[in-house]
């Protein structure tokens, strides 16, 4: 409906803004300004100053039932410790960093919809929802620290254009790996238990979701031996 | 892939002029304490370095899924899904082997598991006539997923206490784990 559209680096001649037709970017740092890997960047613009930035999954029909993926089940919901004396500045900005590759995937999520075949679709709209309900909970605990949360960008700018099937799910393999870089990065960073265990949550989601996705390209291994590493 | 590392200490930047013996004395001390007495802190002395466990098991997983490749029956499809997760097990053991100062990079694997529940001669099958019969996912990747299973608990116990460097280690092998536990489903 009003969601915005995702524009990524405008290109001459690309009509409508729903497909990215941004060239390949190369590698910018993170606007939190940590040191997290990233295949995406902010493409332009300054950031959107509150609500949810992201271009609304809502915004396609929903497609008719088809048959269920095997679920993953997403690990329980943890949260740093209450209680815990606030984390230091270098905690506080790799948490933002994740946040802002959480951000980054709930927009590349919403931006393939279109490509993907009813059963993928559907997945895809389950890893959607836990991006979702990870950025959410990032956002709350980083306000509980007192720290005012990174807004997500209007658009990021991606390494392939998505062009078919093969370019959306690369697109979020990628995303992935941007997330469990984050999430591995906050635990080099963090001391408190609950947030290590959130952040464990984070990187072991982040690794399943690709690791279905690179099986559904063919790529081997389906799964780097160090997830958020290499 | 960017690996985040953590923040250095800033090097001494003062630059002084060192008369050469203390500083040969203390490199040689360090080469022989590092090896001699495990690499980090935390190891209190006489208690076992909590990640020689987790280097066990990663052994120990190798070990299981290199038994079952070797079966000559194993078919190329579940050798090409397993494959992958020995190789991943194996550089896990060797990651934390250095990290455990191990001079040795690959310390040789215990004895493969004995299957806990499954008929162990496939050549004795029930029925068959001197055919040996080609074990089904069914019968293999369970015993995996359970391996997988318990070393991400495992690891995921750990993660909560290590110092950080090797919490992010230990976690990024929990996730490598729970992600093959998903796709052998």
């Amino acid at each position: 409906m009003s969601s915005p559209t995702p524009t990524p680096s405008p290109t001459p001649g690309s009509g409508s803004g729903d497909t990215p037709r941004s060239p390949a970017a190369s590698r910018a740092a993170r606007p939190s300004g940590s040191s997290a890997p990233s295949h995406f960047t902010d493409a332009s613009a300054p950031p959107r100053p509150s609500g949810s930035p992201v271009p609304s999954a809502d915004a396609n029909p929903a497609p008719p039932p088809g048959p269920e993926p095997a679920p993953y089940s997403e690990t329980p919901v943890s949260q740093p410790t209450p209680g815990a004396p606030p984390p230091d500045p270098v905690t506080t900005a790799a948490v933002q960093t994740a946040l802002g590759t959480e951000n980054a995937a709930v927009w590349c999520y919403s931006l393939i919809e279109a490509f993907l075949p009813e059963i993928l679709d559907r997945r895809a709209r389950q890893d959607l929802a836990a991006h979702r309900a990870r950025r959410d909970l990032t956002v709350r605990v980083l306000t509980d620290y007192g720290v005012r949360p990174v807004p997500a960008e209007p658009a990021y700018r991606i390494p392939v254009p998505v062009t078919d099937q093969t370019s959306a799910m690369r697109l979020v393999v990628a995303a992935e790996s941007d997330a469990a870089a984050a999430w591995r990065s906050v635990l080099e960073r963090c001391d408190d238990p609950g947030l290590r265990r959130m952040s464990l949550d984070g990187l072991t989601d982040a690794a399943v979701r690709g690791a279905r996705w690179s099986e559904q390209l063919g790529a081997k291994p389906v799964v780097p031996p160090f997830p958020g590493r290499d | 892939m960017v690996s985040p590392e953590c923040a250095r200490p800033a090097s001494n930047r003062v630059i002084r002029r060192i008369s050469r013996r203390p500083v040969l004395l203390g490199l040689t001390a360090i080469a022989v304490a590092v090896p001699a007495g495990g690499v980090l802190a935390g190891c209190g002395r006489g208690e076992p370095d909590p990640l020689e466990a987790v280097a066990a098991r990663a052994r120990s997983d190798a070990a299981l899924i290199e038994s079952i490749l070797a079966q000559p029956t194993l078919g190329a499809a579940l050798s090409g899904r397993l494959g992958p997760v020995a190789d991943a097990r194996r550089q896990h053991a060797v990651a934390l082997g250095v990290e455990l100062g191990e001079t040795s990079p690959a310390p040789a694997p215990p004895p493969p598991d004995p299957p806990p529940n499954q008929s162990t001669q496939p050549s004795s099958g029930p029925g068959s006539s001197g055919v040996s019969s080609r074990p089904s996912p069914d019968d293999v990747l369970p015993r995996v997923r359970t391996a997988l299973d318990n070393s991400v608990h495992q690891a995921g116990r750990l993660v909560l206490t290590l110092p950080r460097q090797r919490a992010a280690l230990v976690a990024s092998m929990a996730a490598c784990c729970a992600a093959y536990r998903a796709v052998l489903e």
